[in-house]
């Protein structure tokens, strides 16, 4: 099982799309340099991923682990924000569907999800993505909180964006994720009639 | 944690046993009062903790138990008698001896308050039944406190919390200090004691035990969890490569593995004892308190369970003992009057049986009166009159299960107010037990819990709704259904609700994929009424005492699966008792079978239209009774049908039957349903069909729906079939019976529906 995941990481890797200068040969922890080539000690690595066209990326600290889609145990009567549950190395792990989480209509068919499963307080959480990216490395001084244009369920889950060359990149704050994925007790049983 | 601290934790555990054993000590020294084992092993505990005190560092604490080791010492020595007095008051010295250890126990400290008081009545009784207090000799208790911190301080490993194996009985009483002392300590202490000396007694108690930490004995278990996981990976993964040599190590491994699993377990297995031993002075004092007599019989009190589980039953096993002493349990005279032993008897009884743990309490007192409970129950407005007068017996005695149901005359300390048995049953409940009650009026009570031995590893059953499979725990199944077409056995609908006769008994019966809200599997077709799929299969379950049938799509295999619960997230959903992974790597959920039920709408006490239909559908099928509808067509008239046969009733305004194809219809559930007005057909047509709303029997065969319209529904009854054969050439009159005493014609629906529409019955529904 290590070895497969190992192929999977490897994979996530070579799937994520080269948007930088310096494309070297993955090796370890793929690092690219964005804006000012310059490796800072303040700045921010973060591990990205795609939903939509957009470019997130949540903190490599809280990252355990990415995968390709793993088999999914859905929950008859779980709110459609809960993808499910997967095993992941005999720990039972919940899979929450990001997309449902941001905002953005639901996976099209036939378009597999990826996983980043982040660490939490309560343990290990699934982050279900559209496509992974490569680990980034940002410097400070392009961060900004986030634009007011930006839809409140979306903007309620980030910590700020960051302005690269060409796109901009959405830091995501993990705890918002998955605290206010309004998933109280009465919530989920509201639901459930 | 740092060495002061670490001292102080030991201390307070070997505290811990000693106190554990001295409620119950002192009741049996009180029935026993020349007993000096018992006075000899009483004092010792005591003796050590004032001893270790002073070097500790506790003055409150040395205080009282000096105190209570004055009177103790005089005790000893035949200076003073033992009183039930005296002993109530010792006990309370006992009683501040706990608070003070338990403040240290969360604070590291003594508390603010002062214990002077106590003391000073230790001091009072002292003078008063003996001597003058003789004081207490600082040097020997220092000395032998500092020898006991040195071997600590020296010792490598520290002992530490509780022992996994049963803490000895009071008729062999080990001195507090020897479980993890050496010998040399142990000496020690017996040697200044001059008391009686078990040391070698003590020291083979020493050698075969050894205390571990509950954390470390949690993570054996989670770790041996996740090898019976892996394991059965394993097993299913060479079971399915047939290699000979494979499968030959993997057995052993599983052999290995499922012995492990025992053993673990079994570490962490502790005799309901330990809850038991403070019910002797539970019963004492809360008999003294009300007046009565009471005498306690323990039986099975080596009988082991898990150690969770042991702290989940403890508040409601005290809890049931409270009740049963302060109101199943009359008082003296009442008894004498009733011809009673006037000593109530209070018997707790614990056993192994069938994977499970038995306890039953069972007292001789007034037992629970059930006409009180539902006159109780309807005043406090917990169910309706209706559903009151449907209730059985059993049902019935069910009832103080309630919440905020109490019929007690006086609320005492704990008991009475109103918010217990429902709580005891929460919390059975929640550790996967149950409870059930039986009882007589004015003969005594009974009561029976059963709770699974363990938590961790259970046997479930797996099974199949719309392709996904759940678990289900083993506790909880009754047994197997399968119901074939072809035997002529039948699931019955009634109302919406459906129901299959097992042996007699309606049973009522969920549909998982409906309580999941699966899309149901590709399967033969499925119609309400009565006939049925091919096969269908129901799994009878059993929760609090009452049972009902699971309908699933398919049953698979047992497997023995490791419960994980679920995320934070999930918890609401209370169709779901936690998650486990399968041999194949995959999560399955496990169904938690009480909220199924509950999903399923089976509260029926709560809901008392559900208790009304089923009772009048209650069938205790003796002979060939049946459940008729009765209606009439222009009023005067009668007629029956099975209604089993009948769908719904419904009814319609006029004005919305509209034509087509040639016939009557009317627009229903998105469908169109075509007419019969029956009174045409069979009646004497003289039926007035003007009127503003009409009524209909809806009867389903094959998806399809037609709707007899009768004059007016008059009633269902349950009657034996038994007909006077109708005159020749009557289509749709299969005979006549007598039923409330006016004559009834039985009806053939299908008779009717086919005379009307030849060839409805056969036909499949078009797709619409």
């Amino acid at each position: 099982m290590e070895e497969e995941l190992d192929e999977n990481q490897e994979q996530s890797r070579r799937i994520g799309p080269r948007r930088f200068v310096n494309a070297g040969p993955p090796e370890g922890i793929d690092r690219r340099v964005a804006k000012a080539d310059r490796r800072h000690d303040n700045n921010r690595m973060y591990a990205t991923f795609f939903i939509e066209n957009h470019f997130f990326g949540v903190e490599v600290e809280k990252v355990q682990e990415v995968f390709n889609a793993q088999e999914i145990t859905s929950v008859p009567l779980a709110p459609p924000i809960i993808a499910g549950l997967i095993n992941l190395r005999g720990e039972i792990v919940m899979a929450l569907e990001l997309r449902n989480r941001l905002g953005f209509p639901p996976r099209p068919p036939g378009m597999e999800a990826m996983s980043v499963v982040i660490r939490t307080a309560e343990g290990s959480i699934n982050l279900l993505v559209d496509q992974i990216g490569d680990v980034i490395e940002v410097m400070p001084s392009l961060f900004e909180p986030p634009p007011e244009t930006v839809d409140p369920q979306l903007a309620s889950v980030l910590d700020g964006v960051y302005k690269l060359d060409d796109r901009i990149f959405l830091a995501l704050n993990t705890e918002a994720v998955t605290k206010g994925a309004g998933l109280s007790q009465n919530e989920v049983l509201s639901k459930q009639s | 944690m740092d060495e002061q601290e670490s001292i102080l934790r030991e201390f307070l555990v070997e505290c811990a046993e000693g106190i554990g054993r001295l409620d119950q000590e002192f009741v049996a020294l009180e029935k026993e009062p020349t007993n000096s084992a018992l006075l000899a092993s009483i004092f010792r505990t005591i003796h050590t903790i004032k001893g270790t005190c002073g070097f500790l560092g506790l003055p409150k604490l040395e205080n009282v138990a000096h105190g209570a080791e004055n009177i103790l010492v005089r005790m000893r020595d035949k200076k003073m008698t033992v009183t039930p007095e005296g002993i109530t008051l010792l006990l309370e010295a006992v009683d501040a001896i706990k608070a003070i250890l338990a403040h240290i126990e969360s604070t590291l400290k003594e508390p603010d308050q002062s214990y002077d008081a106590i003391r000073q009545k230790l001091d009072a009784f002292l003078a008063e039944k003996g001597a003058a207090p003789s004081p207490p000799t600082p040097e020997a208790p220092r000395k032998k406190g500092n020898g006991k911190g040195k071997e600590k301080a020296a010792s490598p490993a520290p002992p530490s919390a509780a022992p996994p194996s049963p803490p000895a009985p009071p008729t062999e009483p080990p001195p507090p200090a020897s479980p993890d002392g050496g010998k040399e300590e142990a000496k020690q202490k017996e040697g200044n004691d001059g008391g009686a000396a078990s040391t070698s007694k003590g020291l083979s108690a020493t050698e075969s035990t050894i205390r571990v930490d509950v954390g470390l004995l949690d993570k054996l278990m989670n770790l041996v969890s996740e090898l019976v996981l892996v394991r059965n990976q394993l097993l299913q993964r060479v079971r399915e490569r047939d290699n000979a040599a494979d499968t030959s190590i993997v057995q052993r491994m599983n052999l290995i593995t499922t012995q492990l699993q025992e053993s673990v377990t079994r570490t962490r297995m502790q005799p309901i004892r330990n809850v038991w031993n403070q019910f002797p002075r539970v019963v004492r004092d809360l008999a003294h308190s009300n007046g009565k007599e009471v005498e306690l019989v323990m039986e099975g009190a080596e009988t082991e369970l898990d150690k969770t589980l042991l702290e989940a039953i403890k508040d409601p096993l005290t809890h049931i003992v409270r009740n049963a002493i302060d109101h199943g349990i009359e008082m003296p005279d009442v008894r004498r009057a009733r011809g009673k032993d006037p000593k109530g008897i209070l018997f707790l009884k614990a056993y192994h049986e069938g994977g499970q743990i038995n306890i039953e309490m069972r007292d001789d007192g007034g037992g629970i009166d059930v006409e009180k409970v539902k006159r109780k129950a309807l005043e406090k407005g917990l169910i309706s009159a209706e559903a009151v007068a449907g209730l059985s017996e059993s049902e019935a005695m069910n009832l103080i299960f309630l919440p905020g149901l109490s019929t007690a005359d006086k609320v005492t300390h704990v008991s009475g107010r109103g918010v217990g048995m429902d709580v005891v049953r929460t919390n059975i409940e929640k550790i996967s037990g149950t409870i059930e009650v039986e009882s007589q009026l004015g003969q005594g009570t009974r009561l029976k819990l059963k709770i699974p031995l363990t938590l961790a590893i259970i046997p479930a059953l797996m099974v199949r709704a719309g392709r996904e499979l759940f678990a289900i725990p083993q506790a909880n199944l009754v047994e197997l259904v399968r119901v074939d077409t072809d035997t002529g056995e039948r699931i019955e609908t009634i109302h919406g609700a459906e129901f299959y006769r097992l042996r007699g008994e309606l049973l009522p019966l969920v549909r998982l994929t409906r309580i999941l809200r699966l899309p149901e599997a590709p399967a033969p077709e499925k119609t309400e009424g009565r006939f049925e799929a091919e096969g269908t299969n129901i799994v009878v379950l059993g929760t609090g005492g009452q049972s009902f049938g699971l309908v699933v799509d398919e049953v698979s295999d047992r497997e023995e699966i490791v419960v994980k619960p679920l995320n934070r997230h999930l918890k609401g959903l209370n169709v779901f008792a936690g998650a486990t992974i399968l041999g194949n790597g995959t999560v399955a959920l496990i169904l938690d079978v009480p909220g199924i039920a509950e999903t399923g709408g089976l509260h029926h006490l709560a809901d008392g239209s559900e208790l009304k239909l089923e009772e009048k559908v209650e069938a205790v099928d003796q002979g060939m009774q049946e459940t008729l509808l009765l209606f009439s067509l222009s009023g005067q008239d009668r007629y029956a049908i099975p209604l089993s046969l009948v769908t719904r009733l419904e009814e319609f305004k006029t004005s919305r039957v509209e034509h087509a194809a040639g016939r009557e219809v009317v627009q229903y559930r998105g469908d169109l349903l075509p007419l019969i007005w029956l009174d045409r057909v069979i009646g004497s047509g003289s039926a007035d069909e003007k009127g503003e709303t009409l009524h209909a029997i809806i009867f389903s065969r094959n998806k399809k729906s037609v709707g007899l319209v009768v004059g007016e529904i008059l009633d269902t009854v349950q009657e034996e079939v038994l007909l006077h054969p109708a005159p020749a050439g009557k289509i749709g009159v299969r005979g006549s019976l007598v039923i409330q005493g006016l004559t009834t014609d039985f009806l053939d629906v299908e008779q009717i529906i086919e005379s009307v529409e030849p060839g409805w019955l056969q036909e499949e529904a078009h797709v619409g």
